[in-house]
């Protein structure tokens, strides 16, 4: 990784110095132990500050939904998929990001991590990434074999831990809608209380607006101050759009969002007497 | 460990309801509630002074805050305009009379009375933000106030006549001999009697002399922003010009922490604020 | 001062079941919440602090305020809500946590206004503290002036001496409970153990973090390079202000059905964005920028203002639990002049 490191660094100035960009958005040594925090690096010297270590948990991508400045941004495979989502869904353009792909640091990876180099880059940082294999879904199968009644009692006890803070919904670079459904208020779709049923709407509405578009980056579970599984109900989702389209998001630039587009083929179990389930 | 003293419920509103509604522009999103309390012994405890504010209740909508438009002078109810923008006064427009509201206050300061006796009186609004200054006006022209104090000038503007709140009352103050009311629109409409010119060039005009006098501004933010420098030429200090805050407000009592300015509250500490203090304070608003 | 073996005094507490409730640290999935006790053995050996915050017992996270009946034909019907009375023991509270009570005493129990809700609670809650030994490193107290030994805010502190706990009163009530049986004056023995541990906290609490720029004028501090700078890595969701034991800002909105309504009372933060948007739409703290600024501003210069104290106990849950490692601890170092690293 040291290797790694001097690359970034080197690269991140150099894109500074020569007015290729005007801010650099990367990773540099937290506060507290394991946890590198999010950076906005103007000047080429500051560079050095630039960590890629274990620490460099979040998703990058979501910061330049704000970034008005031309900025360089480096990434790992999941916030790169994030990215590709982004521009697929024209939320960024090109032309003002130059994206410092770097192999995920990592090295205990999320399960079910396929991706752990970015797919999309403009300079593509040496160093090996950890071994992936292939997401075989085995915890969303093992939890799809308990009873309905032990999966809602999980997913019940789950979700009372909520505390409604949004730091799931504000991590996640596929949640960025102007006016988010629980901050609407003519009409008020959700109720404000953190009971059950409030709780529930929200974070099933986010599982099905983010479905075929969430990269299964683990942003919302890592942000969640109250440990909800929220990865169970992702994965979920992601799995559906995966067997029901043969979709995965965020891999290739040309994709076109299953959920977006409308073709008359289009698989509808979930509609009664619809589709082949 | 009981309550050593009873302790009321600070958002228990009292019952209210519709005496009246009136249209007050073409485009009738603009209108006037006169409302009635239900309890006839609530009548007494809601003692209000201009330039406080309340919150109405729609009930199954919620509540927000609007400032007073009557005047404690008149006697047995209280007085809203509510233009329709959100939830609540989307809600309230539908109501008609005889339909129930909440009320909840009175809230805020006032216009500060006390430093108004015995002055002469400039008032420049603008817009639907006429309601207070209405209430101020109401008290003052009030038999048994009026001899507190000195000339009273009002400077009301609004982009067309249609805009201008409370018309019938502005053509009987204009024909009174202790108020000097002139009001102004934009652009020149067939058949209007009033002034034509923004309420900045109408004041510079009007208001000769800043001796022994006070002004309050009300209206919109690029109104007051014009007005101010006209009126400091005109030698009004910033201690003797004030205005009222709008916020977002919910709980109208300084603790639900959102419609601050600095270390002031405009619930609790506003909404009017002398220009003066305003000056101290960042233009976060 | 007085003491009790604890064994005698998780008796005495398991006694008091029968007419109040009690509320203790209990170690969840997630971590330690305040939940109901019923006299079962107390696991705390790991305890540090409570994952959420004590004002959840006083100002829970939302709480119908007055209720309302449409009928058809009727007039609207219109009652208060009554908030829950039930005499409750608050047991294991930490003195961050207890002096925060005080705080958000200013608040809801204030000259003009009072809260209702806030009030009976707090005057129904019996508060029963934990003196600290071991600080976890997020916690900041003694930066703040805050001894982990503080009783300020607790009916009763116990300090924790081994095979008992020295026991100290901060209130009337508390004083009354420790003069009576089973607690005892406490032994010449046990108030040196005291003293030795109050020196080493006395002498660590010497060092303020709240730096002198912010006792002086707004113009200046409201305008510093730092608020362009530190809000950009925000997220702007609601972990700090909900996890922090003085943030009391909340939200009030109507929840009805055809014929029933409740006005409901629910935690909010000002690190949202519609906190403070106008109806017009407008909004006075449009960006990330301003609203890090009134966070900050509010707990170090605004409070102190209004209410003569710092709204920060230093607890440490924001610093511990930020997604992106805000740290406000460097935020109040930068403040001072300490122009560090880029963490921030």
């Amino acid at each position: 990784m040291d290797k790694c490191i001097r690359e970034i660094r080197d690269k991140a100035q150099e894109l500074l110095e020569t007015g290729q960009v005007e801010v650099v958005i990367g990773f540099t040594a937290g506060t507290l132990p394991g946890k590198s925090t999010p950076c906005f690096i103007t000047r080429g010297e500051d560079c050095k500050l630039l960590v890629w270590d274990e620490g460099c948990k979040n998703n990058l991508a979501n910061y330049l939904l704000k970034e008005k400045r031309k900025a360089a941004i480096i990434i790992k495979g999941c916030d790169s998929r994030s990215l590709v989502n982004l521009l697929t869904e024209n939320q960024l353009s090109r032309d003002r990001v130059v994206i410092l792909g770097a192999p995920c640091p990592l090295t205990e990876g999320c399960e079910g991590c396929q991706i752990k180099s970015p797919v999309i880059y403009d300079y593509l940082v040496s160093g090996k990434a950890g071994k992936t294999g292939e997401d075989d879904f085995h915890d969303v199968k093992t939890f799809a074999r308990l009873s309905p009644q032990e999966r809602k009692e999980y997913f019940y006890k789950e979700v009372s831990k909520c505390i409604r803070c949004y730091a799931c919904r504000n991590a996640c670079p596929a949640c960025y809608c102007r006016e988010c459904f629980v901050e609407n208020n003519l009409p008020q779709w959700v109720g404000k209380s953190t009971q059950l049923a409030d709780n529930l709407i929200f974070h099933l509405t986010r599982a099905l607006h983010v479905a075929g578009r969430c990269v299964d980056c683990g942003a919302c579970q890592r942000a969640c101050p109250m440990g909800v599984d929220l990865r169970i109900l992702n994965r979920k989702m992601l799995l559906e759009v995966k067997e029901l389209y043969q979709f995965e998001a965020g891999l290739k630039e040309e994709q076109e969002l299953p959920l977006n587009t409308y073709d008359p083929g289009d698989p509808e179990p979930f509609l009664a007497g619809g589709g082949e389930a | 460990m009981t309550c050593q003293c009873e302790i009321k419920n600070p958002y228990l509103p009292y019952q209210m309801e519709i005496l009246e509604v009136v249209e007050e522009n073409p485009e009738k999103d603009l209108k006037t509630f006169t409302l009635g309390f239900l309890n006839e012994a609530d009548h007494g405890t809601f003692l209000y002074t201009p330039g406080q504010f309340a919150e109405i209740s729609v009930f199954g909508t919620g509540e927000a805050p609007f400032g007073i438009a009557s005047s404690p002078t008149e006697k047995g109810i209280v007085r809203f305009s509510v233009k329709k923008v959100g939830r609540v006064t989307t809600a309230l427009h539908i109501l008609e009379k005889g339909d129930l509201v909440g009320l909840r206050g009175p809230l805020g300061n006032s216009w500060p009375l006390e430093k108004f006796a015995g002055k002469n009186l400039v008032l420049v609004g603008g817009g639907f933000a006429f309601t207070t200054l209405r209430s101020l006006v109401c008290y003052i022209l009030d038999e048994e106030n009026r001899k507190n104090y000195g000339n009273l000038t009002v400077v009301y503007g609004a982009r067309n006549p249609g805009q201008l709140l409370y018309k019938e009352e502005l053509q009987d103050w204009s024909a009174r001999p202790d108020i000097d009311i002139h009001l102004t629109i934009d652009r020149p409409v067939e058949g209007w009697w009033g002034k034509v010119g923004f309420v900045p060039a109408v004041t510079e005009q009007v208001v000769t002399s800043s001796e022994n006098a006070v002004a309050v501004v009300c209206g919109p933010p690029v109104m007051i922003k014009f007005t101010l420098p006209v009126l400091k030429k005109i030698g009004f200090t910033s201690e003797n010009i004030f205005t009222s805050l709008e916020m977002k407000m919910k709980c109208g009592i300084g603790m639900c922490g959102r419609c601050n300015i600095g270390n002031k509250f405009v619930c609790k500490d506003g909404p009017v604020f002398s220009m003066a203090e305003l000056e101290k304070l960042p233009a976060e608003y | 001062m007085y003491e009790i073996l604890k064994d005698d005094f998780f008796l005495w507490l398991k006694g008091q079941l029968g007419q109040k409730e009690i509320l203790a640290p209990r170690l969840k999935e997630e971590g330690y919440l305040f939940l109901p006790w019923d006299g079962e053995e107390l696991e705390l050996t790991g305890y540090t602090n409570t994952l959420k915050p004590v004002k959840d017992a006083f100002f829970p996270q939302w709480e119908a305020l007055i209720r309302y009946r449409m009928d058809k034909g009727k007039p609207v019907q219109v009652m208060g809500e009554n908030p829950a009375t039930k005499p409750l023991i608050l047991f294991g509270v930490r003195p961050c946590d207890a002096r925060s009570i005080l705080l958000l005493d200013r608040v809801f129990n204030g000259p003009k206004y009072k809260d209702q809700h806030y009030r009976e609670r707090r005057e129904n809650t019996f508060v029963i503290s934990l003196a600290c030994s071991e600080p976890a490193s997020t916690c900041f107290c003694q930066d703040l002036g805050i001894s982990p030994l503080a009783k300020e805010g607790s009916d009763i502190l116990l300090v924790d001496l081994g095979d008992k706990f020295l026991a100290l009163a901060d209130t009337l009530k508390g004083e009354e409970i420790l003069q009576e049986r089973p607690f005892s004056p406490a032994t010449p023995g046990s108030m040196d153990k005291f003293q030795a541990l109050q020196g080493v906290s006395r002498q660590a609490a010497a060092a303020s973090l709240v730096p002198e720029i912010l006792s002086g004028e707004l113009s200046q501090v409201f305008v510093l390079p730092l608020w362009d700078e530190i809000y950009r890595k925000c997220l702007n969701c609601g972990v700090c202000t909900y996890l922090c034991p003085t943030c009391h800002c909340f939200d009030i909105s109507d929840e009805t059905t055809d014929t029933e309504g409740r006005r409901v009372r629910s935690w909010d933060s000002c690190m949202f964005g519609n906190f403070t948007q106008h109806g017009s739409g407008h909004n006075p703290r449009p960006t990330g920028k301003e609203r890090i600024r009134q966070r900050v501003l509010h707990k170090f210069k605004y409070f102190p203002e209004n209410y003569l104290a710092v709204a920060c106990v230093g607890c440490g849950r924001c610093v511990a639990k930020c997604p992106v490692n805000f740290d406000i601890r460097e935020v109040l170092k930068r403040l001072g002049g300490c122009q560090d690293d880029m963490s921030m």
